[in-house]
């Protein structure tokens, strides 16, 4: 292996081994800050998978819904183990791909954008209009995660960093494999690779149900986390919006890229949410615009400029 | 047995014929030329042959089998490999990663292994004469380098019939005759050639047989020679100008 290959994994067990220290040291503000910061870690990397074979999903509140109803209905129902509960939320959110995945995946990626989207509203209007099964817009109380108090928020932050981690993992492996082949050759050219072999439909939804699979997992997550889910707030927009906005400004197609966005921006917006009293978001849209503007690659694709031109 | 056999392939776009009732048979080991002037429906086979447009009559057999209704994927794992006039390569890899594209997923398949496809897309590199650029990008090849990474793209698939859509377009004639000989040194590793091109001369000494089509008909078939006199082919397509030179 090369020295450049051993800086990347020595800076990587450094990282990891800070994150794994933290919770001994922050509030137990900055522990659920941390908490979020790993939920779209999660979002945005399994988003950006969708994007290595050219799909682009406005919808992934839907996936993330999907998961965190999955997980509280079932363990109200019948108190299953957690970890059972977040899997099944992953396969629900998975069956949510396969859906669209059969009706959709045809279509040209803007036309899919639109299709997503769509979803994920179809969906939380389904929630919210099946009061029997889901609660309704009243929204679904579960057991705090762990029991709640501060020891349980530090296993809360440790299990979500265990599903960031698998995550990523996943994403540097997919990354490696033939897999990656299939999705980029579709990404660059579909025509060229289904001529090479490459049966489209099947990749992209594979990718679609991987990246859905992820977003299920940590929206289960999520629900057992805060306690208390209701329509309005896991099937909310924002969630899809910064689920594109952290791979973009972070650095699409790479898989670092995802983990700085959703670093930077969720503790960006919730900087500006504090020290700004109104009208926050105008300045983190105009910082967004911006960054995107001068930086099309990211902020991943801007450092592995420099370290090119060293 | 032929190789590929099309059979009365007609395409219909609206009310438009692309093509009508086009016969062609192609054996084994042989490199077929198809001629004609542009619109005259040459891509548009190619594109009936490879599953990338369904037919509206007629049937396409390759090695005995009809092969209606399969998709670009499966036709190109059952040996069918082909190029695109305009090459369709992907960007955001490098040469050698086009080319194992097809080694993992054509007729070959080096299944699961990359650390076998990399060898077989090297090979296949080395052998059209791009092995010492297989870590460039795409956008940093000239026109010839891509049309043969566009062939290459194709070999890796391990085709059993090949076909070339204008290989030889734009390129001058030191490069033409590389690229001949690149043709006819694949032809020699046993694949079977169709080659769709308008380089006159190239062509006549490549081909083994030649098909011609004028608006969506076939109006010759046979060797270069017989072909370059053909009465009709001249009126339609070549024009006296050639049999001149050619004389």
């Amino acid at each position: 292996m090369s020295n450049k290959g051993y800086a990347k994994i020595l800076s990587l067990l450094i990282l990891l081994g800070f994150l794994l220290f933290i919770p001994s040291v922050l509030s137990q503000y900055s522990l659920h800050l941390m908490i979020l910061v790993m939920v779209f870690v999660v979002i945005a990397t399994s988003w950006n998978i969708l994007v290595w074979t050219h799909q682009i999903s406005l919808g992934h509140a839907a996936f993330f819904g999907i998961g965190a109803y999955t997980a509280a209905l079932m363990y109200n129902a019948w108190q299953l183990p957690i970890y059972f509960d977040l899997v099944l939320g992953g396969v629900f959110a998975s069956l949510g791909a396969i859906l669209i995945g059969v009706i959709c995946l045809r279509m040209a990626p803007w036309a899919l954008a639109i299709a997503t989207l769509a979803f994920a509203e179809a969906v939380k209007i389904l929630v919210i209009m099946l009061p029997g099964l889901t609660e309704g817009a009243e929204g679904v109380a579960i057991a705090p995660l762990y029991g709640g108090g501060e020891t349980a928020k530090v296993y809360a932050y440790y299990l979500v960093l265990a599903i960031a981690f698998l995550t990523v993992l996943m994403a540097y492996l997919l990354k490696r494999s033939k897999l990656y082949y299939a999705f980029t050759a579709i990404h660059d050219d579909q025509e060229a690779a289904n001529m090479l072999g490459i049966n489209p439909t099947k990749y992209k939804v594979m990718a679609f149900t991987t990246s859905a699979f992820f977003v299920g997992v940590v929206g289960g997550f999520y629900a057992h986390y805060i306690s208390y889910i209701d329509p309005h707030g896991v099937f909310n927009i924002h969630i899809s919006v910064e689920a594109q906005i952290m791979p973009l400004m972070g650095g699409l197609y790479t898989v670092a890229g995802p983990v700085v966005g959703a670093f930077i921006l969720t503790l960006l917006g919730e900087y500006l949410r504090i020290t700004v009293k109104t009208g926050y978001l105008i300045i983190y849209g105009i910082i967004l615009v911006l960054l995107i503007f001068y930086l099309p690659k990211g902020l991943v694709g801007l450092v592995e400029g420099w370290t090119r031109r060293k | 047995m032929a190789l590929l056999e099309c059979v009365r392939v007609t395409k219909y776009f609206g009310g438009l014929a692309a093509l009508l009732e086009v016969d062609l048979r192609v054996s084994s080991g042989e490199i077929v030329g198809l001629i004609g002037p542009n619109g005259s429906g040459k891509t548009t086979l190619f594109n009936l042959i490879t599953g990338l447009y369904p037919l509206s009559r007629g049937t396409i057999r390759f090695k005995g089998e009809e092969i209606l209704g399969f998709k670009p994927f499966q036709i190109c794992q059952k040996g069918i490999g082909r190029t695109f006039q305009i090459t369709k390569l992907f960007a955001r890899m490098t040469v050698l990663e086009n080319v194992m594209v097809g080694a993992l997923y054509g007729k070959g398949k080096d299944s699961d292994d990359l650390k076998k496809a990399r060898l077989t897309a090297e090979a296949i590199l080395d052998r059209v004469g791009l092995g010492s650029k297989k870590n460039a990008r795409v956008s940093d090849l000239t026109l010839e380098d891509k049309k043969r990474l566009e062939l290459s793209k194709a070999l890796s698939t391990r085709p059993g019939l090949l076909l070339l859509d204008e290989v030889m377009a734009g390129l001058n004639p030191t490069e033409i005759k590389e690229v001949m000989e690149l043709i006819r040194k694949i032809r020699q590793d046993g694949v079977t050639i169709i080659v769709v091109e308008h380089v006159m001369h190239a062509v006549m000494k490549l081909a083994d047989r030649l098909y011609v089509l004028h608006h969506g008909e076939k109006i010759a078939e046979g060797s270069p020679e017989e072909v370059s006199k053909n009465k009709r082919v001249i009126e339609s397509y070549l024009g006296e100008e050639f049999l001149l030179a050619s004389s």
